[in-house]
């Protein structure tokens, strides 16, 4: 498939990496002129460098083909919605995934309907909470339209063994 | 009438002085408290430090009874999305958003935003004074 990656950070850099290893095509854009250097010496004629909140960067990118998938993945929440909807809402891609770099700014993206997203404070937030639980419900997977989750409950020897449905 | 403007550079806070001197109720957020002088030295109406994404900010302004919203950070994605909550979330009428790149002013005025591209406006100034120019050239070369 082919992937356009806005962001040429640490998460971009890695991220081209690994879809290149599985013989995807990709596209990485990147601004800062230090950064787009270090990874045009890699990735040779797959980065494009600019901003990739203005549409004619976008466009030199490949956006119009569309791509199957685009991933913003920049240090700046408000570049990645501007981003998503721009590739959404203009050039119909099929599927955005966001960076969440603030996890305050999540609602925004929630409310904005761009999604799924990606948080690593949220992440290992959850990773606290699942290696040193405070309750015994453990969440292992939050399923955010459905308002449902999955959780883990200890079944100890002394509860009584029987079915039963539960709702939080 | 009341008028929350985010964003206290130039712009915004003459923008918010005009509303004022208009008789308006107006309370301005930036995240620079030394933004404050851009006011003028005896600013009459609210001035609240922090971040225009920031929900508790917002509330705190007043925005869900708000006539007006008037977006004018300096930066343009800041802004769209700034404009985007206050409109979608907050669903106050009179949302304006400044954005200085003209394709996503644009872009996002057909999405609904009320976007004012001061690029596009100058361009067009510019381009309206220069052809003015030729005009009166042509009449001095016709005399």
């Amino acid at each position: 498939m082919y992937v356009l990656i806005a962001g040429g950070g640490k998460v971009g850099a890695n991220v081209t990496r690994s879809l290149l290893r599985q013989n995807h095509e990709v596209t990485i854009i990147e601004q800062r002129p230090d950064r787009f250097r270090v990874l045009e010496e890699e990735f040779d004629y797959r980065v494009q460098r600019g901003d990739a909140t203005e549409l004619h960067v976008l466009e030199l990118a490949g956006i119009g083909r569309p791509p199957d998938l685009l991933l913003a993945v920049t240090g700046d929440d408000e570049d990645n919605i501007v981003i998503c909807e721009i590739a959404q809402k203009r050039y119909f891609v099929p599927k955005v995934i966001a960076r969440v770099n603030d996890p305050r700014n999540q609602t925004h993206f929630d409310m904005l309907g761009v999604a799924p997203t990606v948080c690593a404070t949220s992440s290992i937030m959850a990773l606290i909470e699942h290696e040193v639980p405070e309750s015994d419900i453990i969440r292992l997977l939050q399923l955010r339209d459905d308002e449902l989750e999955i959780v883990e409950v200890p079944i100890g020897e002394t509860l009584p063994p029987r079915a039963s449905a539960s709702s939080s | 009438m009341k008028a929350i403007i985010i964003g206290c550079g130039r712009t915004g806070s003459s923008v918010a002085r005009h509303l004022h001197d208009a008789g308006w109720e107006v309370v301005v957020i930036d995240e620079d408290e030394e933004a404050l002088p851009n006011l003028g030295t005896r600013w009459p109406g609210r001035f609240i430090v922090g971040h225009g994404l920031d929900i508790d900010v917002l509330v705190e302004s007043g925005i869900g009874d708000a006539d007006a919203v008037v977006v004018s950070t300096d930066g343009d994605n800041t802004n769209i999305v700034i404009g985007l909550i206050a409109q979608r979330r907050f669903h106050v009428e009179r949302v304006v958003v400044r954005v200085l790149d003209p394709a996503r002013a644009a872009f996002f005025a057909e999405r609904g935003l009320h976007t004012v591209c001061p690029t596009s406006i100058a361009i067009g100034a510019l381009t309206e004074a220069a052809l003015v120019s030729e005009m009166v050239s042509t009449e001095d070369a016709s005399i």
